[in-house]
């Protein structure tokens, strides 16, 4: 059907989108030329503008609309503490949690062979000129605690060995508020493992 | 709907929608599956944190299509504690897994062969290299592509201090000593006896079974190996 190729194209556009399979991308098209074609314009031009303002930041990697982020720029952060992470989401959810002072890495994505994720893709090259900056005198591998997240960590320490810097990796155990009733076998393990004296 | 249930060990899984997980499965009665978790990554769900590699678990599972319904998956003891070096030398054990064994097809043998690497690599008593090679003779084997190591191509015994060019689909040849690629019948010996008291042993046989491994590969590259050379990369500078 000829008429029809446009809203074909459209579909397999949406379809690109992480989550989003052929039948949402079929009824988000729908939905956007039938009852929102105001919204459709909104989300072109937003779209547009964060294609060409977003980029990443010089120093963190983090996304950024100026060549060094907030936080990089913010005088009262510690620039010798350095947190890596392997997400802009786990960025903020440190920062939600509003207790930590120091500098970010973020990698965007993880180690992942069976995804043909390698170290590469990774933002190891900027790491690596930050660290050789020599401000960060201690480093905490904050990537999640999958074994992608574990490998990473691997492969981060091979890199700061012998730069004398502190390396240090996020404890594992009971959440606040966890009642041990409810725990799985996994993180029961870990806190009891990672358990400390009184 | 066709049910069954086997021991397995997840080989690798990714995020489906918003709350189910897809997973490439090794069990030990169907060989390579893939199944669908539903729901796998929400709060409450029974299969938080077990869908993780490098556990023995008992998995149950309903369906008849390339991708199967996940509907048990209970651990059989505590995780192989891989770590550092031997995480990624389970990735690449992994891969191969993914790579070059059919969906469906049963390896019993190769699946006990599995669980013995994998706690080979989590007790690191014996060197990483010598149970890769372990492992990748018993693959080659279970594809119906066995390496014969005790005679050559003529049928003669392989002796220790002979030199021989090993082909894929002829096997040991005879040659001179100085003949490029030749490896030396003691290596050709330890592989077979998977005894390597003689460190360059396991220096030629690895350079032997990667040759093995690309030609069953046909070409197609394995991410775990370019990871591990990115990393002794980093740590040299």
């Amino acid at each position: 059907m000829a008429d029809q190729r446009t809203i074909e194209a459209l579909r397999r556009a949406l379809s690109r989108l992480p989550g989003v399979g052929p039948r949402s991308a079929q009824r988000m098209a729908f939905h956007l030329l039938e009852r929102d074609r105001e919204g459709a314009r909104l989300i072109i031009d937003t779209l547009e503008r964060a294609l060409s303002d977003v980029g990443h930041c010089s120093r963190c990697n983090n996304f950024s609309e100026s060549e060094v982020c907030e936080i990089c720029s913010s005088a009262r952060r510690d620039a010798g503490l350095l947190c890596v992470v392997e997400s802009p989401a786990d960025l903020e959810a440190m920062e939600k949690a509003g207790f930590y002072q120091g500098m970010y890495f973020v990698l965007m994505g993880r180690i992942s062979p069976l995804d043909g994720v390698s170290l590469d893709e990774l933002g190891v090259a900027q790491l690596r000129i930050l660290l050789d900056s020599g401000v960060v005198q201690e480093v905490i591998l904050a990537t999640n605690l999958t074994v992608e997240g574990e490998a990473t960590a691997h492969a981060l320490t091979e890199l700061l060995r012998g730069r004398g810097i502190t390396v240090s990796r996020l404890a594992q155990g009971v959440p606040a508020g966890g009642e041990l009733e409810y725990l799985d076998g996994v993180t029961l393990e870990h806190a009891l493992s990672g358990r400390h004296e009184l | 709907m066709a049910r069954a249930s086997s021991t397995g060990v997840i080989l690798h899984s990714y995020s489906y929608r918003e709350t189910s997980l897809v997973a490439e499965v090794f069990t030990l009665s169907h060989g390579r599956l893939s199944v669908i978790a539903k729901g796998a990554k929400r709060p409450r769900s029974a299969f938080r944190g077990m869908l993780r590699p490098f556990w023995l678990l008992d998995l149950a599972w309903s369906g008849r299509s390339d991708l199967v319904t996940l509907t048990r998956a209970d651990p059989l003891g505590p995780r192989f504690g891989v770590e550092g070096e031997g995480l990624l030398c389970g990735f690449y054990v992994n891969e191969l897994i993914v790579r070059l064994l059919h969906r469906f097809d049963p390896h019993e043998a190769l699946f006990q062969r599995y669980v013995n690497t994998l706690e080979e690599l989590a007790a690191g008593q014996a060197p990483r290299e010598a149970v890769l090679r372990g492992f990748e003779k018993h693959l080659l084997r279970e594809l119906g592509y066995a390496l014969v190591l005790d005679r050559d191509e003529s049928g003669q015994s392989i002796r220790a201090g002979e030199h021989y060019r090993y082909l894929a689909d002829r096997g040991a040849i005879a040659v001179d000593a100085s003949a490029a690629g030749s490896i030396r019948g003691a290596s050709l010996l330890a592989l077979e006896q998977e005894d390597w008291q003689d460190p360059a042993c396991l220096q030629e046989v690895k350079s032997l079974m990667r040759r093995m491994i690309d030609v069953r590969l046909e070409g197609r590259p394995l991410q775990s190996r370019r990871l591990v050379r990115q990393i002794r990369q980093l740590a040299s500078g």
